[in-house]
């Protein structure tokens, strides 16, 4: 699978042995990119798909896709992937990169990881909806509601006037996953956390 | 900023009621520190984005974790460590196991018997010295030479597993004869090149531990002997007296290494996980302040993750981890703050 750009720099160092000061270098451009360029994005996550032999989609086990929606929403989540790799770069100062380090490696694990988490949320939601107190799923509902308005009121500036927002916040806030709520609504992934890391700042602005 | 129904939202938030929370932070007048906090509430019970600790186990699973990311990690893993941490591919070339920044301090039951070993070698040394008649002075300098086979010991260097080096013989309470020459020796400090070669820096403890250890091999039955004798007459030479009895109380080490911070922890783990059953619309990490005394005591327990103040299930976990007992240690009072996913 052809690596773009940076992506192709941060594998050729790695086949070198580069050192480690380069390799950070490589690293920032490598979250500069995906910040700023979302064919980037997507060319990133063709390549992690790739390279996790998850090129042919998703496939049918409940397991397969969960990890294809892992790697998928890891690259698409912009601003956490580039921060991630500033965080690496940021340890990476003099001498050579360590051995065990390479991107692959670094994503291979968020992407189990992550994959494992899913599964287990997916197992408790369906063991909750089985005992559900009736009338529960409503409540949520209702809540999901109250509260989307309440933040598209109070962020609508930063968000835009697109009336799919209310939508996706509100499957958002009822517990729904990215993955379902891109689905349902039409919307892409990385707009859905674009959308959701402007709500998270606001609610840290806030904080501070 | 805030308004006349704040504290109530705030407190609705806390006890985990978040529909009545909305309903009252929908008033036009309801401050953004409302509305901030039920969005807030909400987001987090939906759990979006990253598994707990996502980024401190890729981190750890290359080996760029420090110390509190590792224990995050570490405490979000679980019984799954082996298997996540596999998933990163390891290159071909031989690498060092997964190394640590910040290496604890050797346990205390590891390095005391090797302390009182040394003592006991400067007993032993003593009586040889002062006991033994002068031809048999040869001994030490015979010792002396030890260092040889420590140098082809760790000479095969960089690819020996340095776990290798100070293995089984440690706790054997038996002294290593020429522990105490104050000169450094260069045969002694390879392991330290050993040991600080897949890592930037340098440990200078763990380096000390291999010294002693080749040397004890000649003389060791002897020594051994005269240690026997030496409790059997409760005695010995002023020199042999001023060295460290083998039964005084045990160096504590200055603080608490990582893997005494997690076995407390870990056995904790099941308590603070049934606290989670309290309320199971609160889920993800809860992150607890603790203060841990010299005694081992925790003296003060606090919960910091926002969403988890004031709940019952933050007063349990805050409860569990209050009542945790770690082993003493010599140092200031620690502070840290263990991450506990519910």
């Amino acid at each position: 699978m052809h690596a773009p750009g940076p992506l192709a720099r941060i594998l050729e160092l790695e086949e070198q042995g580069a050192d480690a000061d380069a390799y950070a270098v490589a690293l920032r451009e490598l979250a500069a990119c995906v910040r700023e360029d979302e064919a980037f994005q997507a060319a990133l996550a063709d390549w992690l798909l790739g390279a996790l032999g998850l090129g042919d989609g998703p496939g049918d086990a409940p397991a397969a896709e969960a990890r294809w929606d892992a790697a998928v929403d890891i690259v698409a989540d912009a601003e956490s992937i580039a921060a991630f790799f500033e965080k690496v770069a940021g340890r990476l100062t003099g001498g050579a990169v360590p051995a065990r380090l390479n991107l692959l490696s670094l994503l291979r694990t968020k992407v189990v990881w992550r994959t494992r988490d899913r599964l287990r949320r997916q197992s408790i939601r369906a063991a909750r909806e089985t005992r559900e107190v009736p009338g529960r799923e409503q409540a949520v509902e209702h809540q999901a509601r109250i509260v989307a308005r309440l933040v598209l009121s109070r962020v609508g500036a930063h968000l835009g006037d697109d009336p799919a927002r209310a939508a996706v916040f509100e499957r958002l806030l009822r517990g729904e996953t990215v993955t379902e709520v891109s689905k349902a609504c039409g919307v892409s992934r990385p707009t859905i956390y674009r959308w959701l890391g402007a709500v998270r700042a606001w609610i840290s602005q806030g904080e501070r | 900023m805030t308004c006349e129904r704040t504290e109530e939202v705030l407190a609705l938030i806390d006890e985990g009621r978040l529909t009545e929370a909305a309903h009252l932070a929908e008033h036009p007048n309801a401050c953004d520190v409302c509305v901030r906090a039920i969005t807030d509430a909400v987001l987090s019970r939906a759990g979006h984005g990253a598994a707990p600790a996502e980024d401190e186990v890729a981190l750890l699973a290359v080996g760029l974790a420090d110390a509190g990311e590792r224990m995050a990690a570490e405490l979000a893993l679980g019984d799954e460590a082996d298997e996540v941490l596999a998933a990163a591919p390891v290159p071909e070339v031989p690498v060092a196991p997964p190394t640590f920044d910040l290496l604890p301090p050797p346990p205390a039951k590891l390095r005391w018997p090797w302390l009182a070993g040394a003592g006991a070698a400067t007993v032993a040394a003593a009586i040889l010295f002062l006991v033994a008649p002068s031809a048999d002075v040869a001994p030490p300098a015979a010792i002396s030479r030890a260092p040889e086979p420590a140098a082809t010991r760790s000479g095969p260097g960089p690819e020996k597993p340095v776990a290798e080096a100070p293995a089984p013989e440690v706790p054997d309470p038996a002294p290593p004869p020429a522990a105490e020459p104050p000169a450094p020796e260069p045969a002694a400090e390879k392991p330290a090149a050993v040991v600080a070669s897949p890592k930037p820096r340098p440990r200078a403890r763990r380096a000390s531990r291999p010294k002693a250890k080749p040397k004890r091999r000649r003389g060791g039955d002897e020594v051994d002997d005269l240690l026997g004798a030496l409790d059997g007459n409760g005695g010995g030479s002023r020199r042999a007296r001023a060295a460290p009895p083998a039964g005084a109380a045990p160096a504590l080490p200055a603080s608490l290494s990582r893997s005494q911070i997690l076995k407390v922890v870990k056995r904790s783990s099941g308590r603070v996980r049934e606290c989670g059953r309290r309320d199971p619309s609160l889920v993800g990490t809860i992150a607890v302040k603790l203060r841990i005394a010299r005694s081992g005591l925790v003296t003060s327990a606090e919960v910091v993750t926002g969403k988890f103040k004031g709940t019952p299930v933050g007063k349990c976990v805050s409860g569990v981890v209050g009542k945790l007992r770690f082993p003493q240690f010599a140092g200031r009072p620690m502070r840290i703050t263990l991450p506990f996913g519910l």
